[in-house]
């Protein structure tokens, strides 16, 4: 069994660095050169502010949405409202023409 | 890309010449293919891994603004780069000891066969104790210095260490004489 320092000197002497079997120079600028130039990246903030920017349109969207059904469920509450004291009324007249009858029949 | 002294520190300028791109990856290739190749444990991807980080330098040149600090780059990509390769192709260390030339060596010499051994017992290592040991041993870096680089705490990066040396203790390449390894073939 080695002792500490040997087995770091043999780890040192093993790991030491050493080139590649053929210089990387020029495959490295080939391979730079071979890659389509990118189109200029856009900046964060840019997608940042489109992102904002559909964020807020959704959101107005829905709460228009949202406002034009509640007007919808109101309008249509208002018309039942109305059919109702409008069925309400007829049953009232109904009720007093037939106890008004029923009153003259007792008379005779 | 070039290397420009001013005033006594060495600064990195842009000018996208390829003579001296071609210099400066000429400089520091050893570094990096070394970092790669022990790392994944094969010299054709650590050439590959090489290549990329080179390529990375050449788009991210103008952020360097000293040697200083090209060398820590250079460390922190390769690493990060062969560690992401190895993740995510599952490498398994292609050592060929084959290719090892015949032990012609004076006594002194260090064993080309034990010495590759001992890289293959490096390569078999976890990723994490592995790092941590090339870091150590090819870069010569303090644990602070690589707990800087790999962005985790120096405790961390002891105890790595100490795991990694523990592993590699109980190595048969530590437990036999130098030479016996030789009529062992």
């Amino acid at each position: 069994m080695k002792s500490g320092a040997e087995i770091e000197a043999a780890l040192r002497s093993a790991l030491r660095r050493q080139p590649p079997a053929a210089e990387l120079g020029p495959r490295v600028l080939a391979r730079i050169n071979a890659e389509p130039a990118r189109p200029p990246r856009r900046p964060r903030w840019l997608a940042a502010a489109v992102a904002a920017c559909l964020l807020l349109v959704s959101l107005a969207g829905v709460a228009r949405w949202r406002q034009q059904a509640e007007a919808r469920r109101q309008a249509t509450a208002r018309a039942d409202a109305r059919q109702l004291a409008f069925a309400l009324r007829v049953a009232a007249t109904d009720l007093d023409r037939v106890r008004r009858q029923i009153a003259r029949s007792a008379a005779r | 890309m070039s290397c420009v002294v001013t005033e006594g520190r060495v600064r990195l300028a842009i000018t996208l010449d390829p003579d001296a791109f071609a210099e400066l990856v000429r400089q520091h290739q050893a570094l990096v293919f070394s970092l790669a190749r022990h790392i994944l444990g094969q010299a054709e991807e650590a050439e590959e891994v090489a290549q990329e980080v080179f390529c990375k330098l050449y788009q991210h040149g103008a952020e360097i603004n000293s040697e200083q600090h090209l060398v820590f780059w250079l460390r922190q990509v390769a690493t990060r780069q062969a560690v992401d390769r190895w993740r995510r192709q599952r490498l398994r260390p292609r050592l060929g000891l084959e290719q090892v030339p015949e032990p012609a060596v004076a006594p002194s010499e260090p064993d080309p066969w034990r010495q590759e051994r001992l890289r293959r017992a490096v390569a078999a290592l976890p990723l994490e104790q592995r790092v941590a040991i090339v870091l150590r041993y090819q870069e010569e870096l303090e644990p602070r210095e690589i707990a800087r680089l790999l962005g985790v705490s120096v405790h961390t990066i002891k105890s790595r260490l100490q795991r990694g040396l523990q592993a590699l203790r109980s190595d048969p390449v530590f437990c036999q004489p130098e030479g016996e390894g030789l009529l062992a073939r």
